[in-house]
């Protein structure tokens, strides 16, 4: 028995070798250099300077990194619940298994496939206030146009709708395969009960498919707080426009780091991401204890 | 009491299903369709915009259908920007990335599953913060490591992290694709390991000859965000990247703005030929994909 | 390549006992595997094939790609063509961190053409840059062949850091049929302005404006342009920094050109400006705002006229250049623009400086490949004199000259946070233009750490 256990302890660590080279050398050193230079101040020509918790301070004191937080908090919590709703409302509208819904569900997914680049292109025209789809739809409704990317207000909206757009469909096809896999007697002693189809999907189903909501709402949630990637495309030469409101967390990190040169103050804003990550995973993950039981 | 009720579920049970069927079946297909085509709109944009001339790309207001069609947009768009050198370098690191994280990421998720060995959990929980762990924090104190080992100048930075189980992109990254085949794995049952023990297998092939087949969907659904999270990829590029000769497609498009003129006609064809490989690629992989390829993995 | 994600047989032991095999992916494998090699052996071996015995040197432009970069290559060529011993290869980077990133990675290219000098300071004042006065004295190359304010925008700390090429200014631009048609002549201070745009501007039944009379915060960092707000400082006797060379974001003549520049959101509504701005085509097309005849006046520089003749020539013909007003409060201050130019900067720690320094002095001061280039992107040679070229004799065009050469043509001082000052200083524009803020507490708000 004991040499067992000694064997497979070994097989293990063989097989994570190459990941715990990787973890070690791309994760743990690059965590603690952060945090390192985050008590720091230099860049990428001088040395690091140490300035005990001046970064820190002066963050607190600055309301473009207060804007950046801001404004990544709405994305994160409208993102986050946005995507939840159409992705589950998509799944299980199309959750059957016929040719016809199998092809719309492989068009929802489809967005995923486009680079940032061209997303950011072709919104651009679609997000027009004057012709472009959205708001000529809008104004069939009898809503007024909106500048989704020109106007502050709305533009973190705008983004919002690229991102949902190549995102639900990833979302969508994690709720259907949750959704396939439930037990049928559970369904069917649901329907016994005389529960009607709501009452039935909030208090049955749903609560079957806790795992993949928590799922992907942590990976959503991850996903914003980290934003960076279509909003640095939609505007490369003026970050954040307009206006700083769709300056994100990530992209203030960048531009601190790149275009004012304090690498400090940008490992700084990492550490407290990373601080505040792992605090709303687990969060999320004794939500997830409680109701369990 | 109970005459009555038996005959009563039994007529609901038999009204309810083909009641939904009906109703249900028409507003899906109607619902779906719209939802569908909303989705689909700006690819169809896209595709309609790379034939259009670059005075009509941009004109108001925006005409679905080009007229005339102008194909010599593709071969313009080719000769516009070094678009070989990078469709190959696009290749090369995702066909790379690919192959490396099914190496590396199925021997892990294996070691965090069915072996047992002490401090397993400990170790797992590095994963999960290595999901956690935002790039943005990441990139400059890797970007001077990469640079401290010469690998700044070649493709390595892309490369390399795969291979060790460090491949990272908004949407997807090396320690997910552990964290799924791992979930799954879990998820089977003992039983089957232990009979192929018996038998007197040894990990590897236990691994390979009777959990893998079982882990199709998931390693399908890995193989495919995997191929397309790293197809698309954007700041891993544009941060570790200098030489243009190495640089993949996804940062190449944007060499189609330049400081006050974007050609918007071959940049919309350049992205339809970019997608092309990725799209024949999931239409292949769809019948895992869409029929519930997660299935286990979201126990 | 073959990959094949054929069905495994399944997965029992059997044929395959001691083999390794992944059953449902065997064949595809290896012909993939050799693929992938073979394609990587390309990328180590073919891609820079440099001829032996020359020195090649890269070059990243931010000129981007277009006809843009068919004018650079024409001079390249010119060049190589006389120094055979040179090989220059040139690349469009339009992102300043990859730069910088390359640069501390030790991997910067030889030279690098800057598309504004905005960075400049910084990337001096952090030692990126290889300080050239060295070089320009042991060659021989005499300063004062540029125009000053472009070769002071190239300093930092007293030390240059870069040469400029190709200048660029901005004058206010006005269509003088739409002028006419209200009755109005051109404006001679900033307040006349406001009052004409108050009579140009029309909206239509909507309350969507249709005709602008005066779009002041066009072109601008998003177009890849100098912020406004700058030059409308100098405009109103502002000066952004102090004797000492210290910022001073918010004093009150900033304050007041802040105020004026605001003052045509505050009246047409900030909705329906961006509306305008939104419903017309991208910047230097035909449908943008200027080319379409939407807008009654603008502050531009002459590249802006240049694509309008090719792209809307009738329109073109109704355009015309003039100095920009001052502000009554300061009426010396006419013709007041920013004034920069393309800096050719050599990035620290790369090997051929000194042929790479030979080539950025042989740019900027041959004045028949300047005069060349200036025609090609109208942009103003950097060269107090050039042989003449045709642009010049265009009203327009020599209009901004004359306003380069004058002293309201003012340039940036370059420090170690001019570059932090320079982004935040038009953030602060944006908020006050477009979140409400006042004036006087977004200047104020300014930070140049």
């Amino acid at each position: 028995m004991q040499g067992k256990k000694f064997d497979e302890r070994k097989q293990a660590m063989l097989y994570l070798g190459p990941w715990g080279i990787g973890v070690v050398w791309l994760v743990l050193i690059p965590s603690f250099l952060a945090l390192f230079w985050s008590f720091t101040q230099f860049n990428l020509f001088t040395s690091p300077k140490w300035v005990g918790l001046e970064n820190y301070t002066e963050l607190f004191n600055d309301p473009v990194f207060l804007k950046s937080i801001r404004n990544t908090l709405s994305m994160t919590l409208i993102g986050v619940v946005a995507g939840l709703v159409m992705g589950l409302g998509t799944a299980v509208l199309l959750q059957k298994d016929t040719a016809s819904l199998r092809f719309f569900r492989s068009m929802i997914f489809l967005p995923a496939i486009v680079p940032p680049v061209t997303t950011g292109i072709v919104w651009t025209f679609i997000l027009n206030p004057n012709y472009g789809l959205l708001d000529i739809f809008l104004k069939h409704l009898g809503i007024a146009p909106i500048g989704w990317l020109s106007d502050p207000n709305f533009a973190k909206y705008g983004l919002l709708i690229m991102v949902l757009w190549g995102g639900v469909g990833q979302i969508m096809m994690t709720f259907v395969a949750s959704l396939n896999s439930l037990p049928e007697e559970v369904l069917e002693a649901a329907s016994l009960d005389g529960a009607g189809r709501i009452r039935t999907f909030i208090s049955v189903i749903l609560p079957l498919m806790r795992p993949i909501l928590l799922y992907n709402v942590v990976i959503a949630t991850l996903f914003y707080l980290q934003f960076f990637e279509q909003a640095f495309v939609v505007s490369p030469t003026d970050l954040g426009a307009p206006a700083r409101s769709t300056l994100t967390y990530a992209l203030y990190i960048y531009q601190q780091a790149f275009t004012f040169l304090k690498m400090g103050s940008a490992a700084a804003m990492s550490v407290l991401l990373l601080i505040v990550s792992s605090t709303v995973i687990g969060i999320f993950f004794s939500i997830n204890k409680r109701l369990e039981k | 009491m109970r005459m009555k009720s038996i005959p009563q579920t039994e007529v609901l049970r038999a009204r309810k299903p083909s009641v939904n069927k009906r109703v249900g079946s028409g507003v899906r297909v109607t619902l779906g369709a719209f939802i569908a085509t909303a989705f689909l709109l700006p690819i169809l944009w896209m595709v309609s915009g790379s034939f259009k001339d670059s005075q009509s790309v941009t004109a108001i207001p925006p005409k679905l259908i080009p007229n005339p069609f102008h194909f010599s947009n593709y071969v313009d768009a080719v000769k516009y920007i070094a678009f070989g050198t990078y469709l190959r370098n696009s290749v090369i690191v995702t066909v790379f990335t690919i192959f490396a994280t099914l190496l590396v990421c199925i021997p892990s998720a294996y070691a965090f599953s069915i072996l047992r060995w002490r401090g397993k959990s400990a170790a797992f929980s590095v994963v999960l913060f290595g999901m956690m762990l935002p790039f943005p924090a990441v990139m400059i104190p890797m970007y001077l490591l990469f640079k401290k080992m010469g690998m700044i100048g070649n493709l390595s930075p892309l490369l390399v992290p795969p291979l060790v189980g460090q491949f990272v992109t908004p949407a997807f990254s090396s320690a997910l694709a552990i964290f799924l085949l791992r979930q799954f794995l879990s998820q089977l049952p003992y039983e089957l390991v232990e009979a192929a023990k018996i038998d007197g297998a040894g990990s590897l092939r236990i691994l390979v000859q009777i959990l893998l087949p079982l882990a199709k969907p998931v390693l399908t659904t890995i193989t495919i965000m995997t191929a397309l999270s790293s197809w698309t990829a954007f700041v891993g590029p544009l941060i570790f990247i200098n030489s243009d000769s190495l640089s993949t497609l996804s940062l190449g498009l944007q060499q189609y703005q330049s400081q006050h003129f974007t050609a918007y006609n071959l940049l919309l064809a350049a992205s339809t030929l970019y997608v092309l490989p990725v799209l024949i690629l999931f239409l292949v992989g769809q019948k895992y994909f869409t029929a519930g390829a997660t299935r286990g993995a979201v126990k | 390549m073959s990959k094949s994600f054929n069905g495994s047989k399944n997965g029992s032991a059997g044929s395959d006992r001691g083999r390794f095999t992944l059953s449902f992916r065997s064949k595809g494998l290896t012909a993939s595997i050799a693929a992938v090699v073979l394609l990587m052996a390309s990328v180590f071996t073919g891609s820079n094939a440099f001829a032996a015995g020359k020195i090649n040197l890269v070059m990243w432009q931010q000129w981007g790609g277009g006809h843009e970069e068919d004018n650079l290559k024409a001079l390249i060529a010119s060049y190589v063509k006389t120094h055979p011993n040179v090989s220059i290869k040139e690349v469009p980077v339009t992102n300043n961190a990859k730069i910088l990133a390359a640069i501390t990675g030790g991997n910067a290219p030889d030279i690098v053409d800057l598309g504004s000098s905005l960075p400049l300071g910084g990337w001096a004042a952090a030692g990126a840059l290889v300080p050239l006065d060295g070089m320009i004295k042991k060659s021989g190359l005499n300063t004062n062949l540029y125009i000053h304010s472009a070769l002071t925008a190239m300093q930092e700390g007293g030390k240059t850091y870069g040469l400029p090429f190709q200048a660029f200014n901005a004058g206010l631009l006005y269509n003088k049929k739409l002028l006419a048609a209200a009755g109005l002549k051109p404006p001679t201070t900033l307040e006349a302005l406001f009052a004409d745009a108050k009579r140009l501007t029309k909206k239509n039944s909507s309350g969507q404006i249709t005709q602008m009379g005066f779009l002041p915060a066009y072109p601008g960092p998003d177009q890849g342009q100098t912020c406004p707000l700058i030059s409308y400082g100098y405009a109103f006797g502002a000066s952004w920094f102090d004797a000492k060379g210290n910022p001073t974001p918010n004093t009150p003549q900033a304050v007041a050109a802040l105020k004026w520049e605001k003052s045509f959101y505050d009246t047409f509504g900030v909705k329906s400006v961006q509306n305008f701005v939104q419903s017309a085509g991208s910047y230097l097309t035909a449908g943008d705002p200027l080319e379409s005849g939407k807008v009654a006046m603008m502050f531009d520089g002459p590249w802006s006229v240049q694509y309008a003749i090719a792209n809307n020539p009738k329109v073109a013909s109704q355009l015309v250049a003039m100095p920009l007003p001052a502000s009554q409060t300061s009426p010396s201050s006419v013709g007041s623009t920013y004034i920069d130019a393309n800096a050719q900067v050599i990035p620290s720690g790369t090997k051929n400086i000194q042929a790479a320094f030979d080539f950025i002095k042989w740019e900027t001061t041959n004045g028949v490949e300047t005069a060349k280039f200036s025609q090609a992107v109208a942009n103003i040679p950097q060269l107090k004199s050039v042989p003449s070229f045709a642009l010049l004799k265009q009203p327009y065009f020599a209009t901004f000259v004359k306003i380069a050469q004058g002293a309201g043509a003012k340039s940036w001082i370059q420090t170690k946070t001019s570059t932090t000052y320079g982004t935040n200083l038009c953030a602060a524009q944006d908020a006050s233009l477009l979140t409400g803020v006042s004036p006087a507490k977004a200047l104020a708000g300014v930070t140049i750490q």
